[in-house]
Formats: structure tokens, sequence, C-alpha cells
């Protein structure tokens, strides 16, 4: 058993590093914030736009949890500011979610929970959602790492009511990792000291326990009412849609809710229709391969035999209230604020497995886990590997690393690239490795004293030898430098009239244009007739 | 009680009130087949019923078949035509041998698509939101959507899929498995909608309303 369980992570080991460093091909820029902060506070102890230390990081007119940030200085500090460094904490937490998951299941009260446990362990190592969120970095994977190791506290503190504490500590600390956390956490622990209350003769221990996460709190109490605490709500939320009276709104309110909800237990979404969003999604693939589907049902019939089983009650309370906070936001089946119900299907599934496996000979069983392993390895590669490479090289900001790479080539020469509707700065500064303290004296806040309620954006930045701004046809077209910008920026008919010279079409890996690159021609400007 | 309960269901639901408005009489069918449903598995005997039913369920089949057969599974758009090529490309430049062999171009140009066009219409009669939110939030653009039970129906159905499993309803879960199987060459844009699954919907609507009110399963 203890083999299998190594064969497994390494197996797991293997789908989240592989080519971590390649593939997705760039980042996207919410990894991009999450490594050149780390670097940022490595190098100065301050943020990219020099604050000191911050408590939520203020990125493109929102802010980001601070846990992945700060854990991810150790590995910047390692291997240097790169895709791998900035991916490494979430590809290390989808491997511990694996042993995680194993250490979980195995404590259902059945002499035959290892088995079950380790078909679990197998079925989180492989599936779709897993090896894609552990290879990008997101701070939902590492908290859904902390959510799970509080899990295990929960259900260990049934027989050993200390264990509360450090269980209620870990739910505090994932709120610091993903913003999802702070309202599930909370109905989480709630409806287990209702449930649970009899397990617990020592009021004592739940008092403190409740205590311990009141104040792992504190310091975001204390951001109450600024943007920090409050905007990627006011962002995400519907409740500005709300007009006609209190009736109309409960109505509108509980039919949006439950719709939102209901998304996330759809067989077609989770099955077949991936996430809408492409930096969230795999080509044609869903979080779970269709395939999955039929184990799914089965898993749901043993699930209903055992449901009463403590253990299974806290992993399927904490999969269902993982969803509440998605459901009060407008985006559909936006798969990365549910990954502790992700993870609950797939120990459905496992169960479905599992249950059916029993029923074959020796023999075939093992026959069976070859299939299901070379299928599922097979369309994975396929689809992540090749399609996703490929087709979502523009969504990970590739032409910014092919952009960034130009700018170095002619580091003498200035580059003005269009802002009107790109906000990758950060891309540019991360490929870049701009030095932090420059950044931050180019385009850092001058007064940091606002730095969790103002959420005024700005436009332009200097990164280098790269100016990012509107381009301003009547000065900048007088100057030799580089302009880059995509069609809408600079357009056939500028391109003509202000004459400039094509240097390339920077492209993703799929032929579609990303940013076109010009020089500009101040001499033919000046003498049009010439 | 049951059988009122069905008729009170099928009243409330705006599909059954759609399908009057455009073909009544497989309205009539599909009613006359959804209380047949209802008594063989209250009875949970008859042979005779049970043949009936099935007969039913037969004919029903067939005509939706004749009325929204997906044609467009063995076809392709200029737009998949130009992806598919695309991604020949993507997976000759990465696979070398193990894809530019015979049997791998002839499952990537003649059986890839197709199945994923099946699957495609099998899974999309899998959505709750489907029947119970007019497929909001993720609503197709291809697909004229309307509501066809109103959400407050949707936890007596919870309830009632709760039933069905609890009692091991064969005939249901026989039923469940041969509609999402016809459904697979049924095209999504049918305008009917999954009608396969009408009575299938309404019959545990109707079970999960019983439960309630007798706060046991039927």
């Amino acid at each position: 058993m203890k083999y299998l369980l190594i064969l497994i992570t390494v197996l797991a080991v293997f789908l989240r590093f592989y080519l971590l460093d390649q593939i997705p091909t760039g980042l996207n820029v919410d990894e991009a914030y999450q490594g050149y902060n780390a670097y940022s506070l490595l190098q100065t102890g301050k943020d990219h736009f020099g604050k000191d230390f911050p408590l939520y990081f203020r990125v493109f007119g929102t802010f980001q949890s601070p846990l992945y940030t700060y854990l991810t200085i150790i590995p910047v500090y390692l291997f240097n500011l790169s895709i791998f460094s900035t991916r490494f904490i979430s590809a290390i937490s989808g491997v511990l979610i694996v042993i995680l998951t194993y250490s979980i299941i195995s404590k259902i009260p059945r002499k035959d929970s290892k088995k079950l446990a380790l078909i679990a362990a197998g079925m989180v190592t492989i599936s779709p959602w897993a090896i894609f969120f552990s290879r990008n970095a997101i701070e939902a994977n590492l908290a859904l790492l902390i959510v799970l190791a509080g899990l295990l506290m929960f259900v260990l503190s049934l027989n050993r009511p200390k264990l509360l504490i450090p269980a209620t500590f870990l739910f505090g600390l994932s709120t610091y990792a993903y913003q999802a956390q702070r309202l599930s956490t909370i109905l989480f622990i709630a409806l287990f000291l209702i449930i649970f209350r009899k397990s617990f003769r020592s009021k004592k221990i739940i008092l403190i326990a409740v205590a311990v996460f009141v104040i792992t709190q504190i310091p975001q109490l204390l951001l109450i009412g600024t943007a920090a605490s409050s905007r990627r709500l006011d962002q995400v939320g519907y409740w500005g849609n709300l007009s006609g009276n209190a009736l109309q709104n409960i109505y509108f309110l509980t039919r949006k809710f439950a719709a939102q909800y209901t998304a996330y237990l759809s067989p077609k979404n989770l099955f077949f229709d991936p996430d809408p969003q492409a930096v969230r999604s795999i080509p044609d693939l869903s979080v779970f391969y269709s395939f999955m589907i039929i184990p799914f049902f089965f898993g749901i019939k043993e699930l209903l035999k055992i449901f009463k089983q403590p253990v299974i009650k806290i992993i399927l309370i904490n999969g269902l209230v993982s969803i509440i906070p998605a459901a009060l936001t407008t985006e559909p089946f936006y798969t990365m604020r549910v990954l502790p119900f992700l993870w609950l299907v797939t120990i459905i599934i496992a169960m479905g497995i599992y249950y059916r496996f029993q029923n074959l000979k020796p023999n075939f069983r093992w026959i069976f886990i070859a299939v299901i392993l070379i299928f599922s390895l097979g369309l994975f590669y396929t689809k992540y590997f090749i399609l996703l490479k490929y087709e979502r090289s523009l969504n990970y900001g590739y032409p910014y690393i092919e952009l960034a790479k130009k700018s170095e080539q002619f580091k003498d020469q200035q580059f003005v690239l269009d802002s009107a509707r790109d906000t990758s700065y950060i891309l540019l500064a991360f490929y870049k490795k701009t030095d932090p303290l420059q950044f931050q004296k180019s385009n850092g806040l001058k007064d940091t004293s606002n730095y969790y309620s103002d959420i005024n954006l700005n436009h332009n930045y200097k990164i280098g030898n790269i100016e990012m701004r509107g381009i301003v046809w009547k000065d900048d077209t007088y100057i030799n430098e580089f302009l880059a910008g995509d069609n809408l920026a600079i357009s056939p008919i500028d391109q003509t009239e202000h004459r400039l010279t094509l240097v390339e079409d920077i492209r993703g890996l799929d032929g579609s244009l990303g940013i076109k690159l010009f020089t500009t021609n101040p001499t033919a400007k000046r003498n049009p007739g010439k | 009680m049951p059988y009122a309960v069905l008729l009170l269901v099928l009243v409330l639901t705006p599909w059954f009130w759609f399908i009057v408005k455009v073909n009544p009489l497989i309205l009539l069918v599909l009613v006359i087949f959804n209380f047949l449903l209802l008594f063989s598995l209250i009875k949970l005997s008859g042979r005779i019923i049970n043949a009936i039913v099935a007969a039913l369920f037969a004919i029903l089949i067939l005509f939706n078949l004749q009325q929204g057969f997906d044609k467009s599974i063995s076809a392709q758009s200029i737009d998949q035509n130009i992806s598919q090529n695309k991604r020949h490309g993507y997976y000759s430049a990465s696979l070398g041998k193990l894809y530019t062999n015979k049997i791998s171009i002839y499952y990537y140009t003649k059986i890839s698509r197709p199945f994923t066009k099946l699957q495609k219409n099998l899974f999309s009669t899998l959505d709750l939101n489907l029947y119970f939110f007019g497929s909001s939030p993720r609503e197709r653009t291809d697909v004229s959507e309307f509501e066809k039970y109103s959400f407050l129906m949707m936890p007596f159905f919870l309830v009632g899929i709760y039933a069905v499993v609890k009692k091991r309803m064969l005939s249901v879960k026989l039923y469940f498995i041969a509609a999402i199987l016809a459904s697979s060459v049924i095209n999504a844009n049918y305008l009917l909608g999954p009608v396969l699954f009408f009575p299938l919907i309404n019959t545990v609507i109707t079970l999960g309303f019983l439960a309630v009110i007798r706060r046991k399963i039927l």
C-alpha cells in the first residue's frame, strides 16, 4: 500500500512539474503579479507599488490575497524570478493535496478505507482540474491545500478534541490564501460545530478554537470598509442589478443564486463544457474527463449509503459550502472559486470506481486501472500539452516574452507600447526582470497611505526602455523609436499615414496576431513628399 | 393523490404550455405516457402496463429521432474544418509518428469530431440549468432557450432523485439511460427541447413532492 502511494505521488510530481516553465506558454497577468511582487519584496521589502509588506496586494483594479505571494519569495530566492519559481508553490501544493487526500479518506472508519483512499489519491493525481490549477500560479490551489489540512484536523478532532484548535487556525489561514475562503470557512466552522457539538464535551476547547479563528481574522477585520476588503465582491457580485420592489428583488436574488449554484452541480459543466474563461480552462476538456460521469453516478449511489459517516459528512459540507461564495458572483462556472467542491466530486468519482472495481476479478482490476490511466493521461496530454500550448499562448501573454526580448535586443532605443486596452505592464516587468527599486521609482505610488482604498488605475508605466501609454501621434512619430500595439491601436491607415515600418508581427504559437511592432520614420514623416 | 400531483406539476410547468402551442398531439402522447409511467412505478407490477409504457416510449423516441435527428453529426462547418486542420498541424508537430499513422489520422478525421458532437448532444441534456433556469447562467448562443420548469420545483426534483436512487427504481434508471442515449443523436437545438425527459422529470418532481408531503419516500 505504501509503495502504491509513493508511486502515485511520483506520478503527481511528474504531472505537476513536467515542463512547468514552458506549458502554459507564458504567464497570465495574475501569475505575473504573484511572481513580480514576491521578487520585489525579496529585493526591497516592498511590493511593486512601493508598499511595505502589504496585507492585500494591490493589482490592476483589485486586490490579491497575500499568502501565495509571500510564500513565493522562497522559490524566487532559490531559483531566481522565473515562470518555474512563480508556479512552484502551486505545483508543490498540488502534490501535497494528493497526499492529504489519502490521509483524509483513509480516516473513513471502514476496513477497506485505505484502498479507497489510494483510488481517491490516484483520481486527484490525474484529474484535469487538479493538474491544471497546480500548473498555474493561483492562490486557490494553495487555499485548497490549507483547507484539506484543516479538514484532516477537523476529522481527527472528533476523537482528539484539542485538534479543533489547529483546525480552525488552518481555516483562518486559508482566508489569507484566497478571498472566497472568507465566507466559506465561517459557514463551515458554524455548521461543523452545530452538527458535531456532541463530540466536544469540553466547551472550553470550542471557545478557544473559535477565538483562534477570530484572532486570525483581526488583520482583515481592520481593513473592513476599504476597497481591499470589498472590491472583489463589488466587481463580481450581482447585487448592483437590484431594482423594483422587495418581493421582486428577493425572487431575482434567489433565482440568480440558485442558478449560479446549480451550474456547479451540472454534469454538463463538470464533464463536458469547460470553464468559459480561456485562462481557467483547457481546450475541449472540462474539469473532469467525460467518461468520469459514469463512476460519478455510481459514486453518488455509494455516497448515499455512507453519508452519515462523520468523515463523509465533513467533506460533503465543506464541498457544498465552498460553492456559496462562487454562487454569489455573476461569472458562470468559475471553476477556480470552487476547488474544494471539485475535490469532493473527485472523491465521489473515486468511490464509484472503487466499488465497481470490487466486482471485478483481481486480474481485471489491474487492466481496469491501466485502461483508465492510459486513456486519461493520453487525453490530458493531447489537450493540455499540445492544444493548450498552442491555442492559449495569447492568453498567457506569449507575445510579451518576445516583446521583452526585442526590447533587450535594442536596449538603446525607446519602445512605446499602446496602453489603451492593454494592462499587461506587469508581464513586461516580469520578463525583463526589471529592478523593483527602479520600477517603484518610475511607477510606484507617491503616497501609499491610501494603498487599500484608492483603486484609481494608472495606465502609464515605464519599464526599462519600454513606455506603456497611449501613442501620441503628433509627437511619437517624429522621434526614432519603436511603436507597439494591436491592430486597433495601430491600424493599417495609421501605418501609412505616419510612415511606420513594420518590424514584426508578434504572434501567438497558433499564429494569431498579438502585437504589431513598428519603427517610426521621422525623416519621411517630416518630408511627406519625398 | 399521486395523479393529482402529477396533473398539478404538468399544468404548472411552462414546458407543458410551450409544447401545447407547438404540437398538441405529441403533448397528448407525452401526458398519457407520463400517467402510465407513474402508474407503473407506484404499482410496481403489471406486465401489460410496463409493455404499454415501453411501447409508448419507443414511439416517442422514434418521433423525436424523426423530428430532431442531428444531421450535423457527420458534417463539418468551414470554421470547424479550419480548426481541425490547424490542430492536425499541432498534433503532427508534437507527436510525430505517433500521430501521423493511418489509425490516428483516421480516428482524428473520421471518429473524433462526430464523437464529440454526440457527446455535446448528450451532455446538453444533463444540465439542471437547462430545465430550471433556461440554461442561465450559461445560455447557448445557437439555441433558443426557454425556462422549462419554475426553479421553485427544483427542490422537489432533487428529493425525487433521492427517492429514485433509494428505492432502486430500475425502470426509471433504464428510462434515463435510454433517453440520454437517444438524446445524443438529437440536435441540441431541437425546437421542443429534450422532450424525452419531459415525462421523467415530471414523474421525479411528483415523487419528490409526495415524499415531502408524506415525509417518507414513496
